[in-house]
């Protein structure tokens, strides 16, 4: 179990995702982040495949990490098979820091609709699947809250940048 | 990974996601210019970027 919180280690996470092949989508400030935005997380946030082979296979890697779920009280909740079947989001705390989770995100797009929404990067040797600056973009319109709407305007520039960038 | 220039400019990125953290706001043209040049970066280098930030200003609160 994790004793202490952990500033997050983003590679040594999605190393130990890509290890145990789980199927997972890359979304939020880190996705932004490698789409080219200049914003700022403390977390990594997934969205993961429901499909019972990759809970199977989530739930391994969790346990690598001592993952436990963020608790006001202070309990050692870990988030077992059972407990990621029923997607929702799974906020947890691992030894390589905050990770989140998820079954699905905005208006409960889930992994098969994010898919197609995605692209295949490769950092570090790691081949990683990560959201498409344009569906972030959506997925934060969508979800409308003051956090997203702080960035909006900083990831619609960096697109309309990227898109002057790549029409030179 | 970094050279020196780069070092320099991974300094002020770093201070203006600060800022940006602090506060809401519109792009300026600050930001067009720190959008240009994250652009410019690898994906590795981006997320360095982004994970000097974290070693630098990561508190317990955050985690």
């Amino acid at each position: 179990m994790v004793e202490d919180r952990a500033p997050v280690r983003f590679h040594d996470l999605l190393r130990s995702l890509v290890e145990r092949d789980v199927a997972f989508i890359v979304v939020g400030g880190v996705a932004g982040v490698l789409e080219g935005a200049p914003v700022s997380t403390f977390d990594l946030d997934v969205v993961y495949a429901l499909e019972e082979s990759n809970i199977d296979r989530l739930a391994g890697a969790l346990e690598d990490l001592d993952a436990v779920y963020v608790d006001p009280g202070g309990r050692k909740i870990s988030p077992t098979a059972e407990r990621l079947r029923g997607g929702g989001h799974h906020l947890l705390r691992t030894r390589h820091g905050r990770l989140d989770v998820m079954g699905s995100v905005g208006d409960g797009l889930a992994f098969p609709d994010l898919l197609p929404r995605s692209r295949i990067q490769t950092v570090h040797g790691l081949e990683i699947v990560v959201l498409t600056l344009e569906a972030l973009i959506a997925t934060k319109e969508s979800a409308d809250r003051p956090k997203d709407r702080a960035v909006l305007d900083l990831l619609r520039e960096t697109l309309a940048q990227r898109d002057r960038k790549s029409g030179d | 990974m970094h050279n020196p220039d780069q070092n320099n400019e991974a300094v002020a990125l770093r201070d203006e996601l600060r800022h940006r953290a602090e506060s809401e706001g519109t792009p300026s043209a600050g930001d067009v210019e720190l959008i240009r040049w994250a652009l410019s970066l690898s994906l590795e280098e981006r997320l360095a970027v982004l994970q000097d930030f974290v070693d630098t200003f990561w508190t317990p609160q955050h985690g």
